[in-house]
Protein backbone atom coordinates (compact mmCIF):
# COMPACT_ATOMS: atom_id res chain seq x y z
CA UNK A 1 0.00 0.00 0.00
CA UNK A 2 2.52 2.24 0.83
CA UNK A 3 4.19 1.67 -2.84
CA UNK A 4 0.85 2.31 -4.15
CA UNK A 5 0.93 5.66 -2.11
CA UNK A 6 4.52 6.75 -2.71
CA UNK A 7 3.90 5.96 -6.76
CA UNK A 8 0.52 8.12 -6.67
CA UNK A 9 1.77 10.94 -5.36
CA UNK A 10 4.70 11.14 -7.82
CA UNK A 11 2.48 10.43 -10.80
CA UNK A 12 0.44 13.17 -9.42
CA UNK A 13 2.87 15.75 -9.36
CA UNK A 14 4.38 15.52 -12.71
CA UNK A 15 0.79 15.14 -14.41
CA UNK A 16 -0.58 18.20 -12.51
CA UNK A 17 1.71 21.17 -14.16
CA UNK A 18 0.37 24.40 -13.82
CA UNK A 19 0.18 25.04 -17.69
CA UNK A 20 -2.53 22.02 -17.81
CA UNK A 21 -4.13 23.03 -14.49
CA UNK A 22 -4.53 26.29 -16.16
CA UNK A 23 -5.58 25.66 -19.56
CA UNK A 24 -7.72 22.74 -18.68
CA UNK A 25 -9.91 24.88 -15.85
CA UNK A 26 -10.13 27.83 -18.68
CA UNK A 27 -12.10 24.91 -20.67
CA UNK A 28 -13.96 24.51 -17.51
CA UNK A 29 -14.77 28.40 -17.60
CA UNK A 30 -16.31 28.30 -20.78
CA UNK A 31 -19.01 26.11 -19.86
CA UNK A 32 -19.70 28.36 -16.96
CA UNK A 33 -19.81 30.90 -19.11
CA UNK A 34 -22.21 29.01 -20.94
CA UNK A 35 -24.24 28.05 -18.09
CA UNK A 36 -24.44 32.06 -17.45
CA UNK A 37 -25.77 33.35 -20.84
CA UNK A 38 -28.49 30.26 -20.49
CA UNK A 39 -29.47 31.29 -17.29
CA UNK A 40 -30.03 35.19 -18.31
CA UNK A 41 -31.70 34.29 -21.42
CA UNK A 42 -33.95 31.54 -20.41
CA UNK A 43 -33.80 31.50 -16.65
CA UNK A 44 -33.00 27.90 -14.09
CA UNK A 45 -34.27 24.92 -15.74
CA UNK A 46 -33.67 21.44 -15.22
CA UNK A 47 -34.48 20.87 -19.14
CA UNK A 48 -31.74 23.00 -20.64
CA UNK A 49 -29.07 22.57 -17.84
CA UNK A 50 -29.24 18.79 -18.36
CA UNK A 51 -28.99 19.61 -21.88
CA UNK A 52 -25.62 21.57 -21.30
CA UNK A 53 -24.02 19.03 -18.69
CA UNK A 54 -24.45 16.80 -21.56
CA UNK A 55 -23.69 18.56 -24.50
CA UNK A 56 -20.83 20.37 -23.16
CA UNK A 57 -19.59 18.23 -20.13
CA UNK A 58 -20.02 14.57 -20.66
CA UNK A 59 -19.64 14.73 -24.27
CA UNK A 60 -16.79 17.72 -24.43
CA UNK A 61 -15.34 18.45 -21.49
CA UNK A 62 -14.69 15.78 -19.34
CA UNK A 63 -13.17 13.41 -21.94
CA UNK A 64 -11.20 15.82 -23.57
CA UNK A 65 -9.68 16.68 -19.68
CA UNK A 66 -9.47 13.28 -19.46
CA UNK A 67 -7.47 12.93 -22.60
CA UNK A 68 -4.94 15.18 -21.99
CA UNK A 69 -5.03 14.14 -17.84
CA UNK A 70 -4.70 10.54 -17.56
CA UNK A 71 -2.72 9.68 -21.58
CA UNK A 72 0.48 11.60 -19.67
CA UNK A 73 0.14 9.76 -15.50
CA UNK A 74 2.31 6.80 -16.89
CA UNK A 75 2.36 7.54 -20.64
CA UNK A 76 4.80 10.61 -19.70
CA UNK A 77 7.14 8.22 -17.61
CA UNK A 78 6.79 6.33 -20.61
CA UNK A 79 7.62 9.01 -22.89
CA UNK A 80 10.79 10.49 -20.96
CA UNK A 81 11.87 7.17 -19.88
CA UNK A 82 11.51 7.44 -15.80
CA UNK A 83 8.75 4.70 -15.97
CA UNK A 84 12.22 2.14 -15.18
CA UNK A 85 12.20 3.67 -11.97
CA UNK A 86 8.59 2.46 -11.11
CA UNK A 87 8.99 -1.11 -13.09
CA UNK A 88 12.71 -2.07 -12.05
CA UNK A 89 11.66 -2.16 -7.97
CA UNK A 90 10.54 -5.77 -6.63
CA UNK A 91 7.15 -4.39 -6.48
CA UNK A 92 3.66 -6.17 -8.64
CA UNK A 93 2.84 -4.48 -12.08
CA UNK A 94 -0.58 -4.07 -11.16
CA UNK A 95 0.59 -1.84 -8.14
CA UNK A 96 2.17 0.63 -11.02
CA UNK A 97 -1.35 -0.26 -12.82
CA UNK A 98 -3.48 1.19 -9.83
CA UNK A 99 -0.97 3.70 -9.14
CA UNK A 100 -1.67 5.16 -12.46
CA UNK A 101 -5.44 4.98 -12.38
CA UNK A 102 -5.58 6.71 -8.87
CA UNK A 103 -2.92 9.45 -10.08
CA UNK A 104 -5.39 10.10 -13.14
CA UNK A 105 -8.67 10.16 -11.23
CA UNK A 106 -7.14 12.68 -7.96
CA UNK A 107 -6.25 14.92 -10.98
CA UNK A 108 -9.04 14.81 -13.05
CA UNK A 109 -11.79 14.47 -10.74
CA UNK A 110 -11.73 17.85 -8.86
CA UNK A 111 -10.50 19.56 -11.64
CA UNK A 112 -13.50 18.27 -13.97
CA UNK A 113 -16.17 18.11 -11.02
CA UNK A 114 -16.03 21.52 -10.02
CA UNK A 115 -16.98 23.57 -13.32
CA UNK A 116 -19.65 20.35 -13.38
CA UNK A 117 -21.38 21.42 -10.40
CA UNK A 118 -20.89 24.77 -10.72
CA UNK A 119 -22.58 24.56 -14.25
CA UNK A 120 -25.32 22.12 -12.95
CA UNK A 121 -26.26 24.57 -10.52
CA UNK A 122 -26.04 28.03 -12.53
CA UNK A 123 -28.21 26.48 -15.31
CA UNK A 124 -29.81 23.72 -13.62
CA UNK A 125 -32.02 22.87 -10.68
CA UNK A 126 -31.09 20.85 -7.57
CA UNK A 127 -31.82 17.63 -9.07
CA UNK A 128 -30.00 18.68 -11.76
CA UNK A 129 -26.63 19.17 -9.79
CA UNK A 130 -26.75 15.97 -8.10
CA UNK A 131 -27.24 13.84 -11.93
CA UNK A 132 -25.14 16.31 -13.30
CA UNK A 133 -22.26 15.18 -10.43
CA UNK A 134 -22.84 11.49 -10.60
CA UNK A 135 -23.05 10.99 -14.26
CA UNK A 136 -19.81 13.14 -14.19
CA UNK A 137 -17.85 10.73 -11.88
CA UNK A 138 -19.16 8.16 -13.85
CA UNK A 139 -18.02 9.57 -16.76
CA UNK A 140 -14.73 10.61 -15.21
CA UNK A 141 -13.59 7.34 -13.85
CA UNK A 142 -14.32 5.42 -16.81
CA UNK A 143 -11.84 8.15 -19.35
CA UNK A 144 -9.11 8.26 -16.96
CA UNK A 145 -9.08 4.61 -16.66
CA UNK A 146 -9.21 4.14 -20.73
CA UNK A 147 -6.89 6.90 -21.22
CA UNK A 148 -4.45 6.03 -18.46
CA UNK A 149 -3.97 2.69 -20.53
CA UNK A 150 -3.90 4.35 -24.01
CA UNK A 151 -0.89 6.50 -22.93
CA UNK A 152 1.30 3.09 -22.25
CA UNK A 153 -0.55 1.24 -25.52
CA UNK A 154 1.24 3.90 -28.00
CA UNK A 155 3.06 7.09 -28.23
CA UNK A 156 0.44 8.83 -30.19
CA UNK A 157 -1.97 8.50 -27.65
CA UNK A 158 -3.35 12.12 -27.75
CA UNK A 159 -3.84 11.67 -31.63
CA UNK A 160 -5.91 8.11 -31.33
CA UNK A 161 -7.99 9.72 -28.20
CA UNK A 162 -8.85 12.43 -29.89
CA UNK A 163 -9.97 10.48 -32.62
CA UNK A 164 -12.08 8.13 -30.54
CA UNK A 165 -13.56 11.24 -28.95
CA UNK A 166 -14.54 13.45 -32.05
CA UNK A 167 -14.98 10.96 -34.51
CA UNK A 168 -15.84 7.64 -32.85
CA UNK A 169 -18.13 9.22 -30.37
CA UNK A 170 -18.92 12.11 -32.18
CA UNK A 171 -20.18 10.82 -35.21
CA UNK A 172 -19.85 7.44 -36.06
CA UNK A 173 -21.41 6.50 -32.16
CA UNK A 174 -24.11 8.54 -33.48
CA UNK A 175 -24.96 6.67 -36.51
CA UNK A 176 -25.79 3.14 -35.42
CA UNK A 177 -26.94 1.45 -32.10
CA UNK A 178 -23.87 -1.10 -32.06
CA UNK A 179 -21.37 2.00 -32.74
CA UNK A 180 -23.38 3.62 -29.77
CA UNK A 181 -22.73 0.56 -26.97
CA UNK A 182 -18.88 1.02 -27.84
CA UNK A 183 -19.21 5.16 -26.51
CA UNK A 184 -18.48 5.83 -23.32
CA UNK A 185 -20.30 9.13 -23.72
CA UNK A 186 -23.97 7.12 -24.07
CA UNK A 187 -23.47 5.82 -21.26
CA UNK A 188 -22.91 9.08 -18.73
CA UNK A 189 -25.41 10.69 -21.16
CA UNK A 190 -27.82 7.66 -20.20
CA UNK A 191 -27.52 7.91 -16.63
CA UNK A 192 -28.27 11.79 -16.70
CA UNK A 193 -31.27 11.51 -18.46
CA UNK A 194 -32.47 8.64 -15.69
CA UNK A 195 -31.30 11.08 -13.18
CA UNK A 196 -32.69 14.20 -14.04
CA UNK A 197 -35.59 12.36 -15.81
CA UNK A 198 -35.13 14.58 -18.92
CA UNK A 199 -35.66 12.47 -22.35
CA UNK A 200 -34.35 13.16 -25.90
CA UNK A 201 -31.06 13.76 -24.21
CA UNK A 202 -30.09 10.11 -26.07
CA UNK A 203 -32.18 8.04 -28.12
CA UNK A 204 -32.60 4.64 -26.03
CA UNK A 205 -30.90 5.34 -22.74
CA UNK A 206 -29.20 2.14 -21.11
CA UNK A 207 -30.73 1.43 -17.86
CA UNK A 208 -28.65 2.57 -14.22
CA UNK A 209 -27.25 -0.11 -13.74
CA UNK A 210 -25.90 -1.05 -16.95
CA UNK A 211 -24.19 2.24 -16.84
CA UNK A 212 -22.70 1.65 -13.98
CA UNK A 213 -21.88 -2.48 -15.06
CA UNK A 214 -20.17 -0.41 -18.00
CA UNK A 215 -17.65 1.90 -15.89
CA UNK A 216 -16.82 -0.70 -13.29
CA UNK A 217 -16.17 -3.22 -16.53
CA UNK A 218 -14.05 -0.29 -18.24
CA UNK A 219 -12.02 0.49 -14.96
CA UNK A 220 -11.82 -3.48 -14.26
CA UNK A 221 -10.65 -4.30 -18.11
CA UNK A 222 -8.56 -1.16 -17.97
CA UNK A 223 -6.41 -2.39 -14.83
CA UNK A 224 -6.05 -5.75 -16.66
CA UNK A 225 -4.73 -4.53 -19.95
CA UNK A 226 -2.01 -1.72 -18.25
CA UNK A 227 -0.50 -4.56 -15.92
CA UNK A 228 -0.42 -7.02 -18.81
CA UNK A 229 0.92 -3.84 -20.80
CA UNK A 230 3.79 -3.34 -18.05
CA UNK A 231 4.58 -7.11 -17.93
CA UNK A 232 5.29 -7.65 -21.60
CA UNK A 233 6.39 -3.73 -22.90
CA UNK A 234 10.10 -2.90 -23.36
CA UNK A 235 10.61 0.05 -20.76
CA UNK A 236 12.59 2.45 -22.50
CA UNK B 1 15.54 -36.22 -2.42
CA UNK B 2 14.05 -33.64 -0.53
CA UNK B 3 14.68 -33.56 3.48
CA UNK B 4 16.22 -32.28 6.46
CA UNK B 5 19.80 -34.24 5.87
CA UNK B 6 19.36 -33.12 1.84
CA UNK B 7 22.57 -30.34 1.42
CA UNK B 8 21.97 -26.96 0.62
CA UNK B 9 22.36 -26.28 -3.36
CA UNK B 10 25.87 -24.28 -3.33
CA UNK B 11 25.39 -20.73 -4.26
CA UNK B 12 25.69 -20.12 -7.80
CA UNK B 13 29.47 -19.11 -9.28
CA UNK B 14 27.76 -17.28 -11.84
CA UNK B 15 25.75 -14.33 -10.87
CA UNK B 16 24.48 -13.27 -14.47
CA UNK B 17 24.15 -16.12 -17.49
CA UNK B 18 23.58 -14.81 -21.01
CA UNK B 19 22.97 -17.76 -23.39
CA UNK B 20 22.96 -17.07 -27.08
CA UNK B 21 21.37 -13.99 -26.32
CA UNK B 22 20.59 -11.77 -29.16
CA UNK B 23 17.89 -8.06 -29.58
CA UNK B 24 16.82 -6.71 -32.71
CA UNK B 25 14.60 -3.62 -33.23
CA UNK B 26 12.70 -4.80 -36.16
CA UNK B 27 15.61 -4.73 -39.37
CA UNK B 28 18.28 -3.70 -36.73
CA UNK B 29 20.31 -6.28 -34.96
CA UNK B 30 21.27 -4.64 -31.34
CA UNK B 31 22.81 -7.84 -29.89
CA UNK B 32 23.53 -10.87 -31.77
CA UNK B 33 23.94 -14.20 -30.39
CA UNK B 34 25.70 -12.92 -27.34
CA UNK B 35 27.07 -15.83 -24.44
CA UNK B 36 28.71 -15.36 -21.64
CA UNK B 37 28.49 -15.72 -17.43
CA UNK B 38 30.06 -13.03 -14.79
CA UNK B 39 30.47 -13.55 -11.32
CA UNK B 40 30.97 -11.46 -8.19
CA UNK B 41 34.01 -8.88 -9.29
CA UNK B 42 33.94 -5.92 -11.54
CA UNK B 43 33.25 -6.58 -15.31
CA UNK B 44 33.80 -4.28 -17.98
CA UNK B 45 31.41 -4.43 -20.69
CA UNK B 46 33.99 -2.46 -23.40
CA UNK B 47 32.63 -1.44 -26.89
CA UNK B 48 32.28 1.52 -29.18
CA UNK B 49 28.93 3.62 -29.10
CA UNK B 50 26.43 1.59 -30.74
CA UNK B 51 28.02 -1.74 -30.17
CA UNK B 52 24.78 -3.02 -28.04
CA UNK B 53 26.43 -2.56 -24.85
CA UNK B 54 23.14 -0.72 -23.13
CA UNK B 55 20.85 -3.21 -24.59
CA UNK B 56 23.17 -6.08 -23.35
CA UNK B 57 22.48 -4.14 -20.02
CA UNK B 58 18.92 -2.93 -20.14
CA UNK B 59 18.47 -7.13 -20.99
CA UNK B 60 19.98 -8.15 -17.62
CA UNK B 61 18.18 -5.50 -15.70
CA UNK B 62 15.04 -7.34 -17.39
CA UNK B 63 13.31 -3.71 -18.45
CA UNK B 64 14.11 -5.54 -22.35
CA UNK B 65 13.57 -9.24 -23.06
CA UNK B 66 15.74 -10.93 -25.46
CA UNK B 67 14.50 -11.22 -28.85
CA UNK B 68 16.16 -14.80 -28.54
CA UNK B 69 18.32 -16.67 -26.18
CA UNK B 70 18.00 -16.33 -22.47
CA UNK B 71 19.25 -14.05 -19.35
CA UNK B 72 18.83 -15.20 -15.84
CA UNK B 73 20.44 -13.24 -12.69
CA UNK B 74 21.06 -15.73 -9.88
CA UNK B 75 19.28 -18.44 -11.86
CA UNK B 76 15.88 -16.41 -12.57
CA UNK B 77 14.78 -14.46 -15.00
CA UNK B 78 14.79 -10.37 -14.26
CA UNK B 79 11.71 -9.44 -15.94
CA UNK B 80 9.50 -12.40 -13.78
CA UNK B 81 11.12 -13.39 -10.59
CA UNK B 82 10.18 -9.95 -7.98
CA UNK B 83 12.71 -11.15 -5.92
CA UNK B 84 15.62 -11.23 -8.11
CA UNK B 85 14.43 -7.90 -9.63
CA UNK B 86 15.09 -6.47 -5.99
CA UNK B 87 18.79 -7.70 -6.37
CA UNK B 88 19.71 -5.54 -8.98
CA UNK B 89 20.97 -2.03 -9.38
CA UNK B 90 20.72 -0.06 -12.69
CA UNK B 91 22.26 3.03 -13.44
CA UNK B 92 21.09 3.97 -17.28
CA UNK B 93 22.42 6.56 -19.59
CA UNK B 94 18.74 8.34 -19.66
CA UNK B 95 19.06 11.55 -17.98
CA UNK B 96 16.01 12.16 -17.01
CA UNK B 97 14.83 11.95 -13.16
CA UNK B 98 11.73 12.75 -11.50
CA UNK B 99 12.91 16.30 -12.22
CA UNK B 100 10.38 18.44 -9.57
CA UNK B 101 11.95 16.50 -7.03
CA UNK B 102 14.54 16.56 -4.60
CA UNK B 103 17.39 13.99 -4.61
CA UNK B 104 17.06 13.16 -1.11
CA UNK B 105 12.76 12.02 -2.05
CA UNK B 106 14.22 10.47 -5.58
CA UNK B 107 16.12 7.97 -3.52
CA UNK B 108 13.88 7.48 -0.82
CA UNK B 109 10.95 6.37 -3.04
CA UNK B 110 13.54 4.13 -4.42
CA UNK B 111 14.12 2.38 -1.34
CA UNK B 112 10.10 2.73 -0.24
CA UNK B 113 9.18 0.78 -3.54
CA UNK B 114 12.34 -1.57 -2.67
CA UNK B 115 10.25 -1.84 0.68
CA UNK B 116 13.01 -0.71 2.98
CA UNK B 117 12.27 0.85 6.75
CA UNK B 118 13.63 4.23 7.68
CA UNK B 119 13.41 5.15 3.41
CA UNK B 120 14.61 9.25 4.44
CA UNK B 121 17.78 8.08 6.43
CA UNK B 122 19.00 5.29 3.73
CA UNK B 123 18.70 7.95 1.13
CA UNK B 124 20.56 10.43 2.81
CA UNK B 125 23.25 7.80 4.23
CA UNK B 126 23.67 6.71 0.53
CA UNK B 127 23.86 10.13 -1.46
CA UNK B 128 26.80 11.21 0.84
CA UNK B 129 28.29 8.06 -0.37
CA UNK B 130 28.53 9.31 -3.78
CA UNK B 131 29.49 12.84 -2.42
CA UNK B 132 25.88 14.74 -2.56
CA UNK B 133 24.43 17.31 -0.43
CA UNK B 134 21.32 15.13 1.10
CA UNK B 135 20.27 18.52 2.91
CA UNK B 136 20.23 20.22 -1.09
CA UNK B 137 17.13 21.40 -1.50
CA UNK B 138 16.45 22.31 -5.41
CA UNK B 139 14.89 20.16 -6.98
CA UNK B 140 16.76 18.07 -9.49
CA UNK B 141 15.93 19.46 -12.47
CA UNK B 142 18.24 22.14 -11.31
CA UNK B 143 21.60 19.87 -11.40
CA UNK B 144 24.78 19.35 -13.50
CA UNK B 145 24.75 16.28 -15.73
CA UNK B 146 27.49 14.95 -13.02
CA UNK B 147 25.11 15.16 -9.80
CA UNK B 148 22.43 13.67 -11.87
CA UNK B 149 24.49 10.89 -12.47
CA UNK B 150 25.52 10.46 -8.64
CA UNK B 151 21.73 10.69 -7.73
CA UNK B 152 21.27 7.86 -10.50
CA UNK B 153 23.90 6.09 -8.49
CA UNK B 154 22.95 6.17 -4.89
CA UNK B 155 18.83 5.21 -6.35
CA UNK B 156 20.70 2.13 -7.71
CA UNK B 157 22.82 1.46 -4.54
CA UNK B 158 19.77 2.51 -2.24
CA UNK B 159 18.82 -1.60 -2.10
CA UNK B 160 22.08 -2.84 -1.60
CA UNK B 161 21.94 -4.93 -4.75
CA UNK B 162 23.94 -8.01 -5.26
CA UNK B 163 24.09 -7.13 -9.23
CA UNK B 164 25.05 -3.77 -9.89
CA UNK B 165 24.57 -2.96 -13.62
CA UNK B 166 26.24 0.25 -14.22
CA UNK B 167 26.21 1.75 -18.23
CA UNK B 168 28.75 4.11 -18.59
CA UNK B 169 28.74 5.62 -15.16
CA UNK B 170 31.87 8.21 -15.35
CA UNK B 171 29.48 10.25 -17.68
CA UNK B 172 29.50 14.24 -16.99
CA UNK B 173 31.88 13.38 -13.92
CA UNK B 174 34.78 15.66 -13.14
CA UNK B 175 38.65 14.24 -12.73
CA UNK B 176 37.86 13.92 -8.52
CA UNK B 177 34.32 12.57 -9.12
CA UNK B 178 36.07 10.09 -11.71
CA UNK B 179 38.21 8.72 -9.08
CA UNK B 180 35.79 8.66 -6.38
CA UNK B 181 33.40 6.47 -8.74
CA UNK B 182 35.71 4.12 -9.72
CA UNK B 183 37.52 3.95 -6.07
CA UNK B 184 33.28 3.05 -4.96
CA UNK B 185 33.04 0.34 -8.28
CA UNK B 186 35.78 -1.58 -7.00
CA UNK B 187 35.37 -1.28 -3.24
CA UNK B 188 31.79 -2.66 -4.42
CA UNK B 189 33.55 -5.31 -6.27
CA UNK B 190 35.95 -6.58 -3.43
CA UNK B 191 32.87 -6.82 -1.46
CA UNK B 192 31.47 -9.54 -3.81
CA UNK B 193 28.88 -7.27 -5.59
CA UNK B 194 28.67 -8.19 -9.45
CA UNK B 195 29.26 -5.18 -11.39
CA UNK B 196 28.75 -4.65 -14.76
CA UNK B 197 29.98 -1.25 -16.45
CA UNK B 198 30.01 -0.41 -19.54
CA UNK B 199 32.39 2.12 -20.78
CA UNK B 200 33.46 2.88 -24.70
CA UNK B 201 36.79 4.37 -23.04
CA UNK B 202 39.77 1.41 -23.14
CA UNK B 203 41.82 3.62 -20.24
CA UNK B 204 38.31 4.09 -17.96
CA UNK B 205 38.27 0.10 -18.35
CA UNK B 206 41.79 -0.06 -17.31
CA UNK B 207 41.66 1.76 -13.81
CA UNK B 208 38.79 -0.70 -12.96
CA UNK B 209 41.25 -3.37 -12.95
CA UNK B 210 38.62 -5.86 -14.54
CA UNK B 211 37.83 -8.77 -16.59
CA UNK B 212 36.50 -7.16 -19.94
CA UNK B 213 34.04 -8.63 -22.52
CA UNK B 214 34.38 -6.85 -25.68
CA UNK B 215 31.32 -6.27 -27.62
CA UNK B 216 31.40 -4.60 -31.22
CA UNK B 217 28.64 -5.08 -33.79
CA UNK B 218 26.73 -6.59 -31.38
CA UNK B 219 28.94 -9.39 -30.94
CA UNK B 220 31.04 -10.72 -28.18
CA UNK B 221 34.35 -9.97 -29.87
CA UNK B 222 36.67 -11.16 -27.18
CA UNK B 223 36.88 -11.45 -23.11
CA UNK B 224 39.04 -12.07 -20.50
CA UNK B 225 41.50 -10.40 -18.37
CA UNK B 226 42.64 -6.33 -18.65
CA UNK B 227 46.40 -7.59 -19.85
CA UNK B 228 45.08 -10.50 -22.13
CA UNK B 229 42.79 -8.17 -23.98
CA UNK B 230 45.19 -5.19 -24.30
CA UNK B 231 48.05 -7.65 -25.18
CA UNK B 232 45.40 -8.87 -27.63
CA UNK B 233 44.75 -4.96 -29.60
CA UNK B 234 48.45 -4.73 -29.75
CA UNK B 235 49.43 -8.23 -31.35
CA UNK B 236 46.69 -7.36 -34.38
CA UNK B 237 48.41 -6.13 -37.45
CA UNK B 238 48.76 -2.44 -37.79
CA UNK B 239 49.01 -0.10 -40.54
CA UNK B 240 51.14 3.28 -40.59
CA UNK B 241 51.77 5.70 -43.10
CA UNK B 242 55.29 7.31 -43.46
CA UNK B 243 55.88 10.33 -45.34
CA UNK B 244 59.91 10.99 -46.35
CA UNK B 245 61.94 12.22 -49.23
CA UNK B 246 63.03 8.48 -50.31
CA UNK B 247 59.98 6.60 -49.71
CA UNK B 248 61.18 3.47 -52.09
CA UNK B 249 63.87 3.25 -50.68
CA UNK B 250 63.18 3.17 -46.85
CA UNK B 251 60.07 0.69 -47.68
CA UNK B 252 62.70 -1.43 -48.93
CA UNK B 253 65.03 -1.44 -46.03
CA UNK B 254 61.94 -1.79 -44.17
CA UNK B 255 60.73 -4.58 -45.92
CA UNK B 256 64.01 -6.45 -45.06
CA UNK B 257 63.89 -5.48 -41.52
CA UNK B 258 61.03 -7.78 -41.34
CA UNK B 259 57.45 -5.79 -41.72
CA UNK B 260 54.57 -7.86 -43.28
CA UNK B 261 54.32 -5.32 -46.14
CA UNK B 262 54.80 -1.90 -47.79
CA UNK B 263 52.51 0.05 -50.72
CA UNK B 264 53.21 3.50 -51.81
CA UNK B 265 50.25 5.80 -52.59
CA UNK B 266 50.80 9.45 -53.35
CA UNK B 267 54.57 9.36 -52.63
CA UNK B 268 53.03 8.36 -48.90
CA UNK B 269 54.44 4.58 -47.52
CA UNK B 270 52.11 2.35 -45.65
CA UNK B 271 53.61 -0.01 -43.63
CA UNK B 272 51.57 -2.79 -42.25
CA UNK B 273 53.42 -4.66 -39.15
CA UNK B 274 52.44 -7.33 -36.76
CA UNK B 275 54.50 -5.75 -33.99
CA UNK B 276 54.37 -2.33 -34.28
CA UNK B 277 55.83 -1.48 -30.52
CA UNK B 278 59.19 -2.82 -32.50
CA UNK B 279 58.47 -1.14 -35.50
CA UNK B 280 57.93 2.65 -33.54
CA UNK B 281 61.31 1.72 -31.74
CA UNK B 282 63.40 0.45 -35.12
CA UNK B 283 61.99 2.77 -37.62
CA UNK B 284 64.11 6.27 -36.77
CA UNK B 285 67.17 3.99 -36.69
CA UNK B 286 66.50 2.55 -40.18
CA UNK B 287 65.93 6.01 -42.00
CA UNK B 288 69.75 7.40 -40.17
CA UNK B 289 71.25 3.85 -41.51
CA UNK B 290 70.00 4.68 -45.26
CA UNK B 291 70.50 8.47 -45.07
CA UNK B 292 66.24 9.45 -45.44
CA UNK B 293 64.55 12.36 -43.93
CA UNK B 294 61.54 11.13 -41.72
CA UNK B 295 58.78 14.16 -42.58
CA UNK B 296 55.72 12.13 -40.72
CA UNK B 297 55.20 9.19 -39.43
CA UNK B 298 51.23 8.07 -38.42
CA UNK B 299 49.13 4.82 -37.22
CA UNK B 300 46.56 4.73 -39.53
CA UNK B 301 44.04 2.67 -37.66
CA UNK B 302 45.45 3.12 -33.84
CA UNK B 303 41.66 4.58 -32.88
CA UNK B 304 39.23 2.36 -30.77
CA UNK B 305 36.69 1.66 -33.42
CA UNK B 306 39.48 0.11 -36.19
CA UNK B 307 40.61 -2.03 -33.33
CA UNK B 308 36.86 -3.74 -32.53
CA UNK B 309 36.48 -4.47 -36.36
CA UNK B 310 40.03 -6.24 -35.83
CA UNK B 311 38.23 -8.05 -33.01
CA UNK B 312 35.38 -8.69 -34.47
CA UNK B 313 36.63 -10.15 -38.06
CA UNK B 314 39.50 -12.27 -36.07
Amino acid sequence: MKSILSMTRQMVRSVATRGRLVALSALGLIGVFLAGVLRWSEGASAIDGAFLIDRFALTFYIPLTALVIATSTLGAHLEDSTLAYFWLRPIRRIEIAISGLLASWLVLLPLVMVPVAVIAAIAGTGTTVTAAVTAGVLSALAYGAVFTVLGLLTRRALVWGLVYVMLWEGVVAGLSRGAGRLALSSYSSSMLSRLTDVKGIIAEPSTLATCVAVAVGVVVVAVGATTFRLETMDVD
Amino acid sequence: MIGSDAPMPPPPTQVVEVARVSKWFGDVVAVSDVSFSVGPGVTALLGPNGAGKSTMLRMMAGVTPPSQGTVQILGSNPRKNLAIRGQIGLVSQEENLFDTMRAVDFVALAATLNHLDDSEGRARAVLSVVELDPDDRRPIATYSKGMKQRVKVAQALIHEPNVLLLDEPLTGLDPRQRLHMIELISNLGSQGVCVIVSSHVLEEVERFGSRVLVIAQGRLAAHGQFDEIRELMDDRPHRVSIRSDEPRRLGAALLSGGVSGVSIADDTLIVETNDVSAFRRGIARTARDIDVRLDEVKPLDDDLESVFKYLVGR
